[in-house]
């Protein structure tokens, strides 16, 4: 499985290279592509460190891991901002539920006696599913920028869901192909859906 | 013995600060930002050798990745943050300093075990290990310049690009610990193989179309 997740990664980075190479690009595409080499990077690390190193162990690969959702939350302030300039607060106030979700997942790893560090990496984790979920809330037409970036935001808001449940299996080194599976295939798709929704909207 | 190596090292390149000009002393002056972060890494990661009672293995391993890159992205986010942007000044300084921190950790490595290492190792160890350094610091130059651009674009993108760097360190050195000693040898030696074409390529484009 852990090579699934690599293929599948390197997968992702190669099509983010060549599509931002291939024509003009915006920076937040650019942000998203840079977030899917972070990732391979983590795997590469967690592979490696599962092979040479028997003890499981909070080590950097859990860095890169939110290095990965600093990027994609870095993507949502590089676009147009139409998450910024939302003002309702009743959306801001819904947009924050998979935040809470997040995190209170966090503080329940802790108390379980999981690191607390590696918890705390989940605060990039749950802003990024804020800014994704509330991209999804935001009322849009076809055309503008939040419209053609739905299927982004939902791949980008199960990505984040998804992390909590990685870290665990990452952290004891169970039940982890299921994880991993779900885990590389959403970070890839990050990266397609992110293109096909840049294209939509210029188009 | 780290602070010997230091004065060693920074008092002939300060002294040559106040007379040569220009983009010469700021690369000069970042070399010796360098080799100064390296002191301080070195010293930090000595404290929380000591907090956490572990051993040189597992620091290396999990503490000294993440200290070093901090250290080292800390100039060059200020320099690019109050100073300048411009990619032509901002990236030369930051390969600067990445090999200035270079330079110090290899002369510490080679005084404290001076018995045991030949010249392949040097020239192993000076290739390697000061490609990523290099690396890893011109990596977050680069980054810096596009994430700049917004205020919470860059606190974001930096730490996101801090991570990246960090982790790359953190391979290099699981690598050169364990049996694959030879593919963490490799590894920057591959990746500065490829990007150097790229560089050049870059390069000869901009040539000719100012020619054009």
């Amino acid at each position: 499985m852990n090579i699934f997740a690599l293929i599948v990664a390197f997968c992702a980075v190669v099509f983010g290279v060549i599509t931002v190479f291939k024509q003009q690009t915006t920076l937040f595409y650019k942000i998203v592509v840079f977030s899917a080499g972070s990732y391979l990077l983590a795997v590469i690390y967690r592979v490696l460190y599962a092979i040479l190193i028997p003890v499981p162990a909070f080590h950097a690969g859990y860095l890169t891991y939110a290095g990965t959702f600093l990027f994609l939350l870095s993507g949502f302030f590089a676009e147009p901002k139409a998450y910024l300039k939302c003002k309702k607060i009743c959306l801001k106030a819904l947009a924050c539920v998979p935040t809470v979700i997040i995190l209170a997942w966090g503080v329940w790893n802790t108390t379980n006696g999981h690191n607390l560090l590696s918890q705390l990496l989940l605060i990039p984790v749950a802003l990024t599913a804020y800014y994704a979920f509330l991209g999804l809330l935001i009322p849009s037409k076809a055309g503008e920028y939040a419209y053609a970036m739905r299927v982004y935001h939902i791949v980008v808001l199960l990505f984040c869901l998804m992390q909590p449940v990685m870290l665990v299996s990452m952290l004891t080194r169970e039940h982890t192909t299921l994880p991993i599976l779900f885990h590389s295939l959403l970070s890839a798709a990050t990266v397609i859906t992110a293109y096909w929704g840049c294209k939509r909207w210029s188009i | 013995m780290v602070y010997i190596i230091f004065i060693c090292f920074a008092v002939p390149l300060a002294l040559m600060l106040p007379i040569i000009k220009g983009q010469s002393r700021s690369l000069i002056l970042f070399m010796l930002i360098g080799a100064f972060m390296a002191v301080s890494a070195s010293e930090i990661n000595g404290v929380l050798s000591l907090l956490f009672q572990l051993p040189v293995y597992d620091v290396s391993l999990r503490i000294a990745p993440v200290t070093e890159e901090c250290m080292k992205a800390l100039p060059v986010l200020a320099y690019a943050f109050l100073f300048s942007d411009d990619k032509k000044i901002v990236l030369p300084l930051a390969l600067s300093l990445g090999i200035g921190f270079a330079i110090l950790e290899n002369t510490y490595y080679l005084i404290n075990s001076f018995q045991q290492i030949s010249l392949l190792w040097a020239l192993i160890r000076g290739i390697s290990c000061s490609l990523v350094h290099g690396l890893c610091t011109y990596l977050v130059g680069c980054g810096i310049l596009y994430v700049r651009k917004e205020k919470r674009l860059f606190f974001a993108g930096t730490f996101g690009l801090l991570t990246v760097a960090i982790t790359f360190h953190a391979i290099y050195n699981l690598l050169i610990w364990s049996k694959w000693n030879v593919a963490g040898v490799l590894l920057p030696i591959a990746i500065y193989a490829m990007i150097l074409p790229f560089l050049y390529s870059k390069k000869v484009k901009s040539l000719l179309s100012r020619s054009e």
